[in-house]
């Protein structure tokens, strides 16, 4: 799969001759593949772990690409690069891609895409801005894209082009998050419980939360509490050599099955993930627990399928019941709600890709400015010489003011064409460029 | 500009604040609280500033009228209210907040009776006292109020499985349990000091600390109310919808006792 460019998407080719900028045109292209155009396991094998990235930027370098990043992530394989000839660069950065995949390389280029220009700037500002993630708005990106192009940064493969461009979509990304509501809200069941229990308690520090069963799901629960700094984990389980087993793990600390009822004074978070039902947590049985613990509220999250706890359990003063339907339901509030955010995260990006292109139409503008600068420079020195020649009567406060005069005056008239050359009046056409060279024969001066 | 003009000013500036909050509610739009926030804040300072000048301005006479005390519970409102936002980021007090200190401020220009006529009496010392703490505690308890409520609608949205938009952004229920309590001690000590200089004005007016009427024996009621309950909190832990639904009683007889002592 193939992104073509946008027809009007202008040209970015930042000039070069400015400091800390190599001498030749460049452009910035990418090659990837993600989420949306590969399976998970076409993924996997393309996925570079730190040091096969590395190799691949030592390999890439050498070549075709004067600056490149790699970033990798479980949804996405992309190569960034700033290149001086577009066609040939992409398919270089295509075959070092495909090359892993040995035989079965070629039968799959049609998953790539290649993109070249604005639209990579407008690419990486949605990727690391989390738009263009599998779960949209998720944060994990920001970090993965800033480990790529530090990763870069180390081997030596950046430069002008690429530091400018990752350091502003990290700006953007932090920009899209600060100005809209994309990363907030939570996206899975551990989030979920995580951001209930923040909702009931506030913090997580000091509560106890205790895992009755050893199901999947809610061993992935305790790791995100425990992720929150929750005070102490206490796993119970029928067959206690299987909570022992998650103890070993760190998870938590293995009670016996006998002490449930005990423990259920002390729990804060009550997460219950066993087969059939619990009748160790009826209606009748809590509502004695909850005075025993004088009312103090209890998070109870039943991931059980069928129900662990009855439902009438959550019509007890203080105790919150979530079951596995409920969480769900939950995530799918939260997405809606961020589908409201990405229009306004769009918008924020369509205009930092704007205002990025015109910044780079700034500078790509400087070596000419620099030489207009000093052509009427010298023009004016050579022209102030001949007419102080002939003057040779007047004071030399009089020379000074006729100096600052013609520099004035040059001033003036250098004005406009020079914001012209940045771009700031719609003078945007590469073109333009030509013309203004011709015009005052800069290439002359050069 | 005379000092009725600025407090219809300052008045006119807190219904905006409230007006930017209340479409907050409807809009969901963080900025409008942002904004409504400062105006909040800038109108509080300038509340600050108005009622030191009214004060200044009337050597000996301060606090000698309604309006000063109903001005000056806006104010504490006021202040609360932007501690619990800066603080809390308890932006969802503030259509509720806001609303309450309107209407003190309203209050207070509808009550500009001067008490000069108290003065020359033995109580007034006593009085003045009295007064003070009765707005203090009135605060306290609207802010409480406002917290249980708060509380009560955040807490009955998570068990209806509800927790987007503006349940989202409220504090969570132990952070506003705990405001709630604190409200409610503050205002019990400020209570308690609205009884004893109760007390202590009937006896240099009428010769007895106590007469029997219905405020005073309201005020004991509400009194041991508050006292059991802050007792439960203290020795047995009392937290969450029990004691939070049992405040609403206090809070109810509260707003009794207020319109008899104002009538």
């Amino acid at each position: 799969m193939s992104k073509a460019m946008p027809k009007d998407a202008p040209s970015l080719q930042p000039r070069p001759e400015v400091p800390n900028s190599p001498n030749r045109e460049r452009c910035y292209v990418m090659v990837g593949i993600n989420h949306q155009t590969a399976d998970v396991g076409l993924r996997e094998r393309l996925a570079l772990n730190t040091d096969k990235a590395r190799a691949l930027i030592a390999e890439l370098q050498g070549g075709v690409v004067d600056e490149v990043v790699v970033l990798s992530t479980c949804n996405r394989v992309e190569v960034y690069a700033a290149v001086a000839d577009p066609e040939s660069s992409c398919a270089a950065l295509l075959a070092a891609l495909i090359r892993p995949l040995g035989q079965a390389g070629p039968g799959i280029q049609g998953r790539f895409y290649t993109l070249s220009d604005t639209a990579v700037v407008a690419h990486l500002f949605a990727v690391a801005s989390g738009l263009d993630s599998m779960v949209t708005g998720e944060n994990q990106i920001t970090g993965q894209v800033k480990a790529a192009y530090e990763l870069a940064q180390a081997a030596g493969a950046t430069g002008f082009y690429l530091s400018k461009l990752f350091h502003r979509a990290l700006a953007v990304a932090k920009r899209v998050r600060s100005e809209t509501g994309i990363g907030r809200g939570t996206v899975s069941v551990g989030s979920a419980a995580v951001m209930l229990a923040r909702k009931i308690f506030g913090t997580l520090a000091g509560r106890t939360v205790l895992l009755v069963g050893t199901g999947k799901i809610g061993k992935l629960c305790v790791r995100y509490l425990n992720g929150q700094e929750a005070g102490r984990v206490i796993i119970v389980n029928r067959t206690r050599e299987k909570a022992l087993v998650l103890e070993q793990e760190g998870l938590g600390i293995a009670r016996p099955w006998e002490e449930l009822a005990a423990l259920m004074r002390e729990a804060d978070v009550l997460i219950t993930s066993v087969e059939g039902g619990l009748s160790e947590i009826s209606p009748a049985r809590l509502a004695v627990v909850m005075q025993e613990r004088a009312q103090a509220p209890l998070f109870i999250i039943d991931l059980g399928v069928p129900r662990n706890v009855a439902v009438e359990v959550g019509n007890l003063a203080n105790v919150y019941l979530y079951n596995i339907d409920d969480l769900k339901s939950l995530i799918a509030q939260h997405r809606d709600a961020r589908a409201g955010e990405i229009t306004q995260a769009k918008n924020v990006i369509d205009e930092e890709v704007r205002l990025f292109y015109e910044g780079t139409l700034a500078m790509r503008a400087v070596p000419e400015i620099a030489l207009l600068g000093q052509k009427f420079e010298r023009l004016r020195k050579a022209e102030l010489e001949k007419a102080l020649s002939r003057l040779t009567r007047l004071s030399q406060a009089e020379c000074q003011a006729i100096d600052q005069l013609t520099r004035a005056l040059v001033g003036k008239i250098l004005h406009d064409p020079i914001l012209s050359l940045k771009g700031r009046d719609g003078l945007s056409e590469p073109r333009a460029l030509e013309i203004f060279k011709k015009i005052f024969k800069l290439d002359d001066e050069g | 500009m005379t000092f009725q003009t600025a407090f219809v000013a300052l008045e006119i500036l807190y219904l905006v604040a409230t007006l930017f909050y209340l479409l907050r509610v409807l809009t969901l739009k963080r900025v409008l609280a942002a904004v409504g926030l400062r105006i909040t804040m800038v109108t509080a300072v300038l509340q600050a500033a108005v009622l030191m000048a009214h004060f200044i301005t009337q050597p000996g006479q301060a606090f000698s009228s309604y309006l000063d005390y109903f001005q000056l519970t806006a104010l504490a409102l006021a202040l609360v209210f932007v501690a619990l936002c800066l603080l809390r980021d308890f932006h969802a007090a503030g259509p509720v907040f806001l609303p309450l200190i309107v209407a003190f401020n309203i209050l207070s220009l509808t009550h500009d009776n001067p008490y000069s006529f108290i003065t020359t009496r033995p109580g007034y010392g006593w009085l003045s006292y009295h007064l003070a703490s009765i707005f203090l505690s009135l605060a306290a308890f609207s802010l409480g109020l406002v917290s249980a409520v708060t509380f009560l609608l955040l807490e009955r949205q998570i068990k209806l499985k509800r927790i987007v938009g503006w349940t989202a952004k409220l504090p969570p229920l132990a952070v506003i349990d705990g405001i709630h309590y604190k409200s409610l001690y503050a205002g019990f000590i400020f209570f308690s000091l609205t009884i004893i200089t109760g007390a202590g004005f009937a006896k240099a007016t009428t010769g007895h600390y106590l007469s029997g009427d219905f405020k005073q024996v309201l005020s004991i009621l509400i009194w041991v109310f508050f006292a059991l309950l802050l007792n439960l909190r203290v020795s047995q832990g009392l937290q969450g919808h029990k004691g939070v639904l049992a405040s609403l009683f206090g809070f109810a007889g509260m707003v009794l006792l207020f319109f008899v002592g104002l009538g």
